[in-house]
């Protein structure tokens, strides 16, 4: 069934080429049709999960490259099936939102089904050669996505995004090897290397690779300073590329911080923990200001996301420092709800950007104003996104946020002091975003926007309902999660 | 127990009832709120003592969040004053919002504010108080920014929120300090642990400082004052019932609640005692030369607010809550008049009114009844409030009984000189209308309860609640105040036409507003310059590229170095895009196609213009792939 699901969007990818040229229509639902399926199997995969039954369930084996120790080898715990499902909520919303847009749909949809096997495969692997190989599949859709469907400046944008994650993933790679070649015998089973913890008694080893790995999903999460690339990519991006992006992509660095650096190097990662936790700290603050000077709405969102990925990394932070393994499961709790909560909300908000767009033909916030009158049900899910990404209680950030800060307020009142001290510029941006735009008077010379198509207020509005249930029934997520998260807090 | 949840439950469904059918409604929705808080009201009277509910909302790490409401004496007081009060303010709106456009908006953020008002106050977990007291945030910030069209209320909206949540998030790091140290969020746990003194005294000192903060933001404390006079830009009603009688008297709510947690951190009740008379003296003495008639109310509530903080303070919470209750009865009826006259003259500049007594003479007598009650003159309620403040301060010292009859002069003048400047003189504006029915009985409701409400619960609120009662007040003081209330009346009205207290108010309000713009300004300086740094950064990486595409073609020697990688990155990359492109062909089974044709020139431009940069990337993974084979060798060495 796992596989099943890791597979689907690619099937639906590959029907749809056969589709004929003139159909784009037909794509459109195919590839719609083909991401719900997804999401159902997703659901199944999720009736099956049991909380308590540890991170190899709905597992699946099969020989791949025997001769190097590699195999295919998937299975799920609480934190992939969140990041599962999460990837085909997202999928579904994207390809509903394209509905109606025929340039290319052919190729389109063909790369962001690719795209949701390489994520969805790249969240249930259990084999580090596995896991490279969907972080690729992953990746170059991205690239053509920019490049192709993207703006002015897409191919900067395209080429940056692919030279440093190509970079990073070239780093992790030779992290992976490291954690291979210190296997006796060797193999890329992540399980095994779980297990054993083959680097625990070579400092000098186990800090290389730890650095690789760091600048592998520190690439992609994005830390500060490897967070270059991100602003161009989200700009120069089409609208359903950024959603992917944000709400998906940048979980791959969130995946990999939590399920393989903390996993396989726990000490490792605590000795480094107050690096990790001041460029956490860094991440946070330098987003939010980032974002705050930005007039380009989408360079703005693209910039907070900086500071609320910087959450996870600093959930994994204080949990590889802190001595309670209280502390350290809410630090885990927090950072894997973040990770569902910033694609949610993220995600959201790129469409609702989007959606302006490509009413205005600009993203410039002083050539907006007024639209509660305007554009009512917009402005309401405008408002509760924002809202919900500035962590107002009630929607699923606040969720993420109040655990790790708790847990960081274990560690250190300085850590949750500058941590909240983000937060509040973080919340600074959200309002200054409202304000401009929701508020106020339309510029004299805008032209009157169309209210929203049910198309648009479905896709965005199933994200702000999705961020709300988790904010109002955390159980629901949590329960799941719990389950990845006591295992992780025993190490 | 259906009772207590339908308490805070019914207003907030009234709000997504008047979402649904307000538009339809002869009253645009207003009776349905009106109806709720009635509701809620009635549910107080008759619920008992000691009613409860609670159940786990989730689990994280062995940390129980806990919901829960719970009427003790202490919420039951107060989430009668928030229903009386939301009740009298609601009826008056519907009369306030007849003639205007959005009423089913501002009834639905009035219920959503009014239930999460009640959830805040009945709250018996610090997560469910903290998640209300945001959304009590969230209510302000939609009903400021009602007018949403009108310069200066965006601003003043999103100024309110963002001051008080710099205040928020210290009640955040609070309350998970609570968490951390019982692995719970029930208050009653807290408090008892507090109690058999099972908590290390600087953890609770820490947290009572922390809550501190969240106070400050909430009720308009130093530094965190600016953001009160600022939301009088939204509707009249809004500014009665959140900004005077309930919303910012939630900090000194929080304090009462958490009292225990300060009885054991003495200097974080030194500090409620210092920032409260600060606070009390200098908005107080802001008053006193402000020039609109809504912001001089607004600066006498983060006075008076101040006061109930002073006696906090001093260990007199049953003064603090007794005056919490005759303020919000007051203070919500001076806001109500002052809408009257707005509504009806189109101007709240005091230099523009005068003389309105004749054209609207039962606005007039409720506003001076308000007046003098705030003005601490007997038998109206903030004497006998005043009076439980003042005999608490003598108690401690006699400056502090000082600071309280200097305070109660310094709000006679500036009342007195709204009162004067409004109502008597030569009549300013002409053709003045009526207020509607609706208005007139809000009014009524409120006017009775600032007159009485004093009178009724003096030597009575010490049986209702459960703080010890304060001491009697020697005569010589109680004789002391009310005659610096007179003069201070007198002496408001007399100077009612010019800045009473000359042009130190003014000066200090310019500051006030100023030290609070300037860490906005800076913040936003260090943004803008980050947002140089960052397109620098950008700028430095388009030159490296084009420079070292330059390089690359001059430097003969380090390309040949490198000319086999690069070569073989570039060629990695054609390659790829080579495939796609077959892969679409055959995809779409006829060449030639747009798609290929772009790829195609991705990667011919990839081959050739990026060169330079690809060189470059090489460049570092040479140094990961060094960085690996030292890994490698080291590990076959270890």
């Amino acid at each position: 069934m796992l596989t099943v699901a890791i597979f689907l969007p690619l099937l639906t990818g590959l029907g749809v080429l056969a589709l004929p040229r003139s159909r784009p229509d037909l794509v459109r639902w195919t590839a719609l049709a083909g991401s719900t399926l997804t999401l159902i199997t997703g659901v199944v995969l999720w009736i099956g999960f049991d909380p308590s039954g540890g991170n190899l369930q709905w597992r699946m084996t099969a020989a791949w490259i025997p001769a190097i120790g590699a195999s295919y080898d998937v299975a799920i715990g609480g934190l992939s099936l969140a990041l599962i499902l999460l990837t085909a909520v997202l999928l579904t919303v994207v390809m509903l939102y394209v509905l109606g847009e025929h340039d290319r749909a052919h190729a389109h949809a063909f790369l962001f089904l690719l795209l949701g096997t390489g994520l969805i495969g790249l969240f249930a692997a259990q084999d580090l050669l596995l896991f490279y190989l969907f972080f690729e599949v992953g990746l170059v859709p991205m690239y053509f996505i920019i490049g192709i469907w993207g703006g002015q400046q897409r191919r900067y944008a395209a080429l940056k995004f692919f030279l440093y994650t190509r970079a990073g993933s070239l780093a992790m790679l030779l992290g992976f090897l490291a954690l291979y070649l210190g296997m006796e015998p060797h193999t890329f089973s992540l399980p095994e290397i779980i297990a054993a913890k083959p680097l625990a008694h070579a400092p000098l080893a186990s800090a290389l690779v730890f650095f690789a790995l760091l600048i592998g999903f520190g690439v992609k999460l994005p830390i500060v300073p490897l967070h270059n690339w991100l602003p161009d990519a989200h700009v120069e991006a089409p609208t359903e590329g950024s959603v992917v992006l944000a709400g998906l992509q940048l979980k791959m660095g969130g995946y990999g911080l939590v399920a393989i650096l903390l996993h396989t190097l726990p000490q490792t990662v605590a000795r480094f923990g107050w690096l990790l936790a001041i460029i956490a700290l860094v991440s946070l603050v330098y987003g939010a200001l980032a974002a705050l000077a930005q007039s380009d709405m989408k360079r703005l969102v693209a910039y907070t996301s900086i500071n609320h990925m910087a959450y996870v990394l600093l959930g994994v932070a204080v949990a590889a420092m802190t001595g309670s393994a209280a502390a350290r499961q809410l630090a885990l709790n927090g950072a894997a709800v973040q990770m569902v909560s910033h694609g949610l909300l993220t995600g959201g908000m790129f469409l609702m950007v989007g959606m302006l767009q490509h009413r205005a033909g600009t993203r410039e916030i002083n050539r907006f104003g007024g639209l509660i009158g305007q554009m009512p049900a917009f402005s309401v899910l405008f408002g509760l996104l924002a809202f919900g990404s500035l962590g107002l209680p009630g929607l699923s950030g606040f969720i993420a946020e109040f655990q790790v800060i708790g847990a960081a307020l274990q560690l250190s009142v300085w850590v949750a002091a500058v941590t909240v001290l983000g937060l509040i510029i973080a919340t600074a941006v959200y309002l200054r975003l409202m304000a401009g735009v929701l508020m106020g008077s339309p510029p004299p010379d805008a032209a009157a926007l169309p209210a929203l198509s049910p198309r648009e207020a479905w896709s965005a509005g199933a994200l702000a309902g999705l961020s709300v249930l988790i904010g109002i029934l955390p159980a629901v997520l949590i329960a799941a999660v719990n389950g990845t998260t006591r295992i992780l807090a025993q190490f | 127990m259906m009772v207590l949840f339908a308490i805070p439950t019914l207003p907030l469904f009234a709000a997504l009832a008047v979402l649904r059918v307000g538009r339809r409604m002869p009253w645009g929705g207003g009776e349905l709120v009106v109806g709720a808080a009635a509701l809620s009201l009635t549910g107080l009277m008759l619920i008992p003592d000691g009613s409860n509910l609670s159940a786990t909302w989730f689990e994280s790490g062995g940390f129980r969040l806990t919901v829960g409401l719970e009427v003790t004496r202490l919420t039951w007081f107060v989430a009668t004053i928030v229903a009386s009060i939301a009740l009298g303010v609601a009826i008056y709106s519907l009369g306030y919002m007849a003639e205007k456009a959005d009423r089913p908006r501002f009834f639905a953020e009035l219920g959503l504010f009014i239930g999460a008002m009640l959830v805040l106050v009945l709250s018996s977990s610090l997560v469910l108080l903290f998640a209300a007291w945001e959304l009590v945030g969230l209510a302000s910030y939609l009903l400021i920014g009602f007018n949403y069209a009108e310069p200066g209320a965006p601003q003043a909206a999103a100024t309110a929120f963002l001051m008080t949540r710099i205040g928020d998030v210290g009640l955040l790091l609070g309350w998970l300090l609570a968490l951390t140290l019982t692995s719970t969020t029930e208050i009653d746990t807290l408090i008892g642990a507090l109690g058999r003194q099972q908590l290390a005294p600087a953890p609770v000192a820490l947290m009572a400082f922390l809550m501190l903060a969240g106070a400050i933001g909430k009720s308009a404390q130093l530094p965190l004052t600016g953001w009160l006079p600022d939301a009088m830009i939204g509707p009249t009603p809004v500014s009665a019932l959140l900004h005077s009688a309930t919303m910012v008297a939630a900090g000194v709510f929080l304090v009462l609640r958490l009292y225990p947690v300060f009885e054991v951190a003495p200097g974080a009740l030194s500090a409620v005692f210092w920032i409260g008379a600060a606070t009390a003296l200098v908005a107080g003495l802001i008053a006193t030369g402000e020039m609109d008639l809504k912001r001089v109310l607004a600066w006498s509530t983060a006075s008076q607010l101040g006061e109930m903080m002073i006696a906090l303070g001093l260990g007199g919470p049953l003064a603090a809550s007794f005056h919490l209750a005759a303020h919000a009865a007051f203070k919500s009826t001076l806001f109500l008049a002052a809408g009257v006259v707005q509504e009806e003259t189109s101007t709240r500049t005091l230099d523009r009114l005068g003389g309105l007594i004749r054209a609207l003479p039962f606005t007039g007598t409720v506003f001076l009844i308000a007046g003098l009650a705030l003005a601490n003159i007997p038998p109206l309620s903030g004497f006998w409030s005043g009076e439980a403040i003042l005999a608490t301060a003598a108690r401690h010292s006699f400056g502090a009984a000082l600071l309280i009859v200097v305070l109660i002069g310094l709000s006679g003048i500036y009342i007195g000189r709204a009162a004067s400047a409004t109502f008597f003189g030569e009549r300013r504006p002409d053709d003045v209308g009526k207020p509607a029915w609706p208005m007139k009985a809000g009014m009524a409701l409120l006017a009775v309860a600032a007159a009485g409400l004093g009178w009724l619960l003096s030597g009575r609120l010490g049986s209702i609640l459960s703080f010890s009662a304060e001491p009697d007040l020697a005569s010589a003081w109680r004789a002391f105040a009310v005659a610096a209330a007179i003069v201070g009346l007198a002496f408001g009205a007399w100077r009612s036409s010019a800045l009473p207290l000359g042009v130190l108010p003014a000066k200090l309000e310019a500051g006030l507003m100023a030290g609070t713009e300037l860490p906005a300004i800076a913040t936003m300086r260090i943004a803008q310059l980050l947002n140089v740094v960052e397109a620098a950064l950008d700028r430095v990486a388009r030159g490296i590229a084009k420079g070292s595409s330059v390089i690359a073609g001059t430097t003969q020697s380090a390309e040949r170095q490198f000319d086999a990688a690069a070569e073989r990155a570039a060629g990695g990359v054609w390659r790829l895009a080579q495939n796609s492109e077959r892969a679409e062909a055959l995809g779409f089974a006829r060449g030639g196609d747009a798609l290929a044709i772009d790829i195609a020139g991705i990667g011919e431009r990839l081959r050739t213009l990026q060169a330079g940069r690809l060189y470059l990337y090489t460049l570092a993974l040479f140094v990961w792939a060094a960085a690996a084979l030292v890994a490698g060798g080291l590990m076959l060495w270890l």
